[in-house]
């Protein structure tokens, strides 16, 4: 009798994270489609942050953090996080990118989507890029973490999505070193892509995307070529800090 | 990895290949030239493409690919076939994904061996010592779609873009914890060994009761019969590992291997020293995600169900712990994968304490030899649950309102000084139920809760085991596999769907496991009565009154 019962009457849609089945509007926010326990073990950054790397901050005075106030101005680019890189955000970002989980990218690209919306509603975005791996590392891990999520997000946005930078160097993993090593180790690695005419891109309002930020020396690596060429507006968006 | 498809002139037959030199020098030791007619980045695709073949495409008219340059092998014939030779005997009875064979060669600190890999599994191939597979085939049409690894179908395959081989390639997101298998993934299937020598087996003495011994001597029977596969009905608590010991002795003694699944790793843990006291001088390995005996040779191997999906006929006898439950039953996955672990020839073992009904009509029809155990192994009866409705039982624990027979079962516990096990339906109840223990004058108890995302889990339930806790509320991750001797279980909301009957009489048998401790008592606490708990009940006293007709049962006066 089950058997037919649960095809009239399907259960509603399990936590996208773990298979707990909890009751959830199909248009909720992606929040809302979370089971209790696996929001209790994300730290969401909510409230007041930095304003130009999105870290949490407890006092409203200063519209940037420490970090950011000791790196020069004009190589300033806003970023947005989702929530922190601890407890069920690093566990989920491990399955994503290194098990190779690609269901992931949907729940993760429609939060960050959420999020963009949120916080950038007034920036008029044209188009939406993402952190390039190098083609090594591209054909050992057969995906681009950071291009199926900028593809979800496109989706939800209505935006297109290019691939605008290309990796030149091949650079050993940036999650195995120092906060010193990881600032210097990116110097020049990104180039733009020359399919794309400089002139209509420096016309450009550029969203990059990326799955985990730490020090941002990959994002700002990753816009220093698109500055070189006059594109004024570039936002980034994480999706763990 | 680049492939080839060829053919052998003037014979029929297909080859794969990855090392198209170990071919031609092979085939033409045996006085034949190919012809390569294919080649490809992604194996599915030459899989496919042998599968799909039509005879017209075969050399008739059909140009065979030009090879610019064929390499050099990096080792002469001889010492090929004997690196071959080596490997083989270490990947006997082995069923792995590419990354796998890699991780497993780093584990046994074979690291030289990458230059000359290609050309060893070449070899292996040609020997017919191992098969390759991809690990999806997505050719065909849609339902036809299978991951050669685990063997789901359709309903965990995805189709992405991949970089790997730049083409669509399908993945499966059953079995992505042991390693993602893909459609450019070679799959390999190294064969078991043939080799088995008798030997000595030593074993500690057990003393088995009148009953255990009947059923011991059916299942030796049962081995040396021509059926498959046997069902052991035995209750909770009636001792089935050491039921076990005389079958494992037997088979061992003629140099077989064998391998006890059971769905959970808590229960691997538990087993594994367990066995490992009884049979001092086998290897004993204990396999699950995150083990560290992964990749070693054993001779006696203790896995969870999904481990087997890495094996290829290598075990004799296989012992399934606990068939009917989560993730095993109705998971034709799993049970795919364990008959594949299983030589041909090879014997089952499905040992349960709650046998859906399908399988026990097939018992007496006797489609399934079977054998029943209806008693413990002390003698004692089988605790009979006390059903009690509380109406509106969770409104009232959430606002921590007093619950009569709860109260009172918390009072019980502690008079006996026994060790409370108290079981909810969901995660979000756990905190809520320690909550309402506290606020309701047993704040003095040394509590926990737990359940399966929890971090320090194993680290609560060795509290609970050595009774530094006296009150443990869990979700049904201990229904099965926990013995505390002290134990007193309430099942609160026994009226939950998730509860059925099995759950039940599983929660029901953590109660009364020592002789030496009588005074043990379940307790279902529901909103309603439903058909769960009434056939829990059912089949508890049934297997009692059974259990007294055949006279296994030496006290009566042990519930009320």
């Amino acid at each position: 009798m089950r058997r037919w019962w649960s095809t009239l009457f399907p259960l509603s849609k399990p936590c996208w994270f773990c298979s707990t089945p909890i009751r959830s509007l199909p248009f909720a926010c992606i929040w809302k489609q979370i089971c209790f326990t696996c929001q209790e073990h994300f730290m969401r950054i909510n409230g007041s942050v930095c304003q130009k790397c999105g870290r949490p901050m407890v006092e409203e005075e200063n519209p940037a953090c420490l970090d950011c106030s000791q790196i020069d101005s004009s190589t300033f680019t806003p970023n947005r996080s989702v929530v922190l890189y601890q407890g069920q955000a690093k566990k989920i970002i491990q399955i994503f990118k290194y098990r190779g989980q690609e269901r992931l990218a949907v729940p993760l690209g429609r939060w960050m989507a959420e999020v963009c919306f949120q916080y950038y509603r007034s920036v008029p975005f044209s188009l939406i890029t993402y952190v390039p791996l190098h083609e090594n590392r591209l054909k050992q891990r057969g995906f681009n973490q950071a291009e199926l999520l900028a593809q979800v997000m496109g989706r939800q946005l209505r935006l297109p999505v290019q691939k605008l930078l290309i990796r030149r160097r091949e650079t050993s993993s940036q999650s195995q070193r120092s906060r010193k090593e990881r600032l210097q180790a990116l110097q020049h690695a990104f180039i733009l892509n020359e399919e794309f005419d400089s002139t209509w891109l420096s016309r450009q309002c550029v969203l990059l995307v990326d799955d985990v930020y730490t020090t941002g020396s990959t994002l700002r690596e990753c816009v220093k070529p698109l500055s070189e060429i006059g594109v004024k507006q570039v936002y980034t968006i994480t999706f763990a800090r | 990895m680049e492939m080839f498809v060829y053919q052998v002139i003037e014979s029929n037959q297909l080859y794969l290949s990855l090392c198209i030199e170990v071919d031609r020098v092979y085939w033409r030791k045996r006085g034949a030239d190919i012809a390569i007619l294919f080649s490809t980045s992604s194996i599915g695709e030459a899989y496919s493409w042998i599968q799909n073949r039509k005879d017209q495409y075969i050399m008739n008219g059909k140009k065979p690919v030009a090879l610019s340059k064929y390499h050099q092998l990096f080792l002469s014939w001889s010492s090929l076939e004997q690196e071959a030779e080596k490997l083989f005997n270490l990947l006997q009875g082995r069923a792995l994904l590419w990354s796998e064979l890699i991780s497993f060669l780093h584990k046994k600190n074979i690291i030289n061996i990458k230059l000359t890999l290609l050309p060893i599994l070449q070899l292996l191939y040609l020997e017919n010592r191992m098969e390759i597979k991809p690990g999806v085939t997505c050719n065909d049409v849609i339902y036809r779609w299978t991951c050669h690894r685990c063997m789901s179908d359709r309903k965990y395959l995805r189709m992405t873009d991949c970089a790997t081989c730049g083409k669509q390639c399908s993945m499966c997101e059953q079995c992505i914890w042991l390693g993602r298998s893909r459609t450019c993934t070679p799959f390999f299937l190294f064969a078991p060994s043939s080799i088995k020598k008798e030997k000595l087996i030593s074993v500690k003495p057990l003393s088995l009761t009148a009953a255990q011994q009947k059923v011991c001597e059916q299942i030796l029977s049962f081995t040396q019969s021509e059926e498959k596969q046997f069902l052991l009905w035995a209750v909770t608590g009636a001792g089935k590992t050491e039921m076990m010991v005389p079958v494992i002795a037997q088979i061992r003694s003629e140099g077989k291997k064998i391998c006890w699944v059971t769905p959970r790793k808590d229960v691997v843990h538990e087993l594994q020293p367990r066995i490992k006291r009884i049979f001092p001088q086998e290897r004993v390995l204990a396999l699950y995600g995150g083990s560290s005996d992964l990749w070693m040779e054993g001779d006696i191997v203790i896995a969870t169900a999904h481990q087997l999906w890495r094996y290829f006929q290598a075990f004799d006898l296989i012992i399934v712990d606990e068939v009917d439950a989560f993730p095993l039953y109705q998971n034709i996955a799993l049970e795919k994968g364990i008959e594949r672990a299983l030589s041909t020839g090879g014997k089952m073992i499905l040992l349960t304490a709650t046998p859906p009904r399908q399988w026990l009509e097939w018992s007496r029809s006797g489609k399934l030899p079977s054998a029943t155990l209806s008693a413990r192994y002390h003698g004692h009866p089988l605790p009979v649950p006390k059903l009690i409705q509380e109406r509106r039982l969770w409104d009232k624990i959430e606002n921590r309102k007093p619950i009569t027979p709860f109260n009172h079962f918390i009072k019980q516990v502690i008079t006996y000084q026994g060790q409370a096990l108290i079981f909810v339906p969901e995660i979000r109840r756990v905190k809520q139920v320690l909550e309402w223990i506290r606020e309701n004058g047993h704040g003095h108890l040394a509590m926990a809760g737990v359940y399966s995302q929890m971090s320090n889990r194993e680290e609560v339930i060795r509290r609970f085991r050595n009774v530094e806790l006296d009150c443990l509320v869990t979700t049904t991750i201990l229904e099965r596999g926990v013995t505390v001797p002290k134990c007193f279980v309430m099942v609160l909301g026994a009226d939950n769907l998730l509860f059925d009957q099995a759950a039940l009489i599983q929660m029901a048998g953590r109660v009364g496991r020592s002789s030496t401790y009588p005074y043990g008592e379940v307790w279902f606490l529901a909103t309603e009565r439903t058909e769960g708990q009434l056939q829990a009940k059912k089949q508890i006293t049934y297997l009692n009154r059974l259990a007294k007709k055949e006279g296994f049962i030496r006290k009566e006066a042990y519930y009320q």
